[in-house]
């Protein structure tokens, strides 16, 4: 119901970040500012998620399509995630090996940087 | 305390209830009880991935969740939620993972928590 996405720009990377819960209901809004940021082309993408209480198999799925998308474009989707629920998620469902995971928005747009 | 009598969720099968539905199942689950933190956010989890299955695949587009207290554990239905391991990936690893017991009948799927576990 209550998910609030907000996009700011950190040494010429885009920094997606999230706050509240995704799940089916929410999800959507993720995908549509995914999308959007990948048609415009401006490289990587790093996603915010300390803010983000609430992360269900959707959510994922999503953050899945989008790191695809991403990477065919020759860019990446890294995520920033420190609350230990969010990380259990990606643990449970091996995406700790499939996503280059952060803790900190400056420790992954260094990485995005190369 | 357990509380035999169930709680029926009986809702219209769209995306925004199952926020609701993980909610009203939290707070079964805590009726009086001093439940670890990562015990009820497994619970929600597990909640929120049965009802995401039954809202795609209800057949007479109702949600229908009932929450059931037991001496040992939580038990919650979820109608129309049939998991498939081959189809639903994600959802499937994080059920099997997070709660002590998932069955799947004709037209329910079943988990139960135990509540030391």
């Amino acid at each position: 119901m209550d998910l609030r996405l907000a996009v700011t720009e950190h040494d010429g990377v885009m920094v997606l970040a999230a706050q509240g819960e995704i799940d089916v209901s929410t999800a959507p809004e993720l995908r549509q500012e995914l999308v959007e940021l990948a048609a415009a082309g401006s490289g990587s993408v790093v996603v915010d998620l300390q803010g983000v209480d609430f992360l269900d198999s959707t959510g994922l799925g999503v953050l899945v399509s989008g790191l695809k998308r991403f990477r065919t474009g020759g860019s990446d989707l890294l995520v920033v995630v420190t609350n230990p629920r969010i990380v259990k998620v990606f643990e449970i469902t091996g995406l700790t090996q499939v996503f280059s995971m952060h803790e900190t928005v400056d420790d992954a747009v260094a990485a995005a940087r190369g | 305390m357990v509380d035999p009598r169930p709680v029926v969720l009986d809702v219209p099968a769209r995306p925004e209830y199952v926020r609701l539905a993980r909610m009203l199942v939290a707070s079964v689950a805590a009726g009086g009880r001093d439940l670890d933190a990562e015990w009820v956010d497994d619970l929600r989890l597990a909640v929120s991935e049965a009802c995401t299955l039954a809202v795609g695949a209800s057949r007479d587009g109702r949600l229908s969740v009932t929450c059931r207290e037991e001496t040992d554990g939580l038990v919650v239905e979820v109608r129309d939620a049939t998991l498939d391991p081959e189809g639903d990936g994600l959802a499937f690893e994080l059920i099997r993972a997070l709660v002590d017991d998932v069955a799947t009948e004709v037209d329910v799927l079943r988990l139960r928590m135990n509540w030391a576990s």
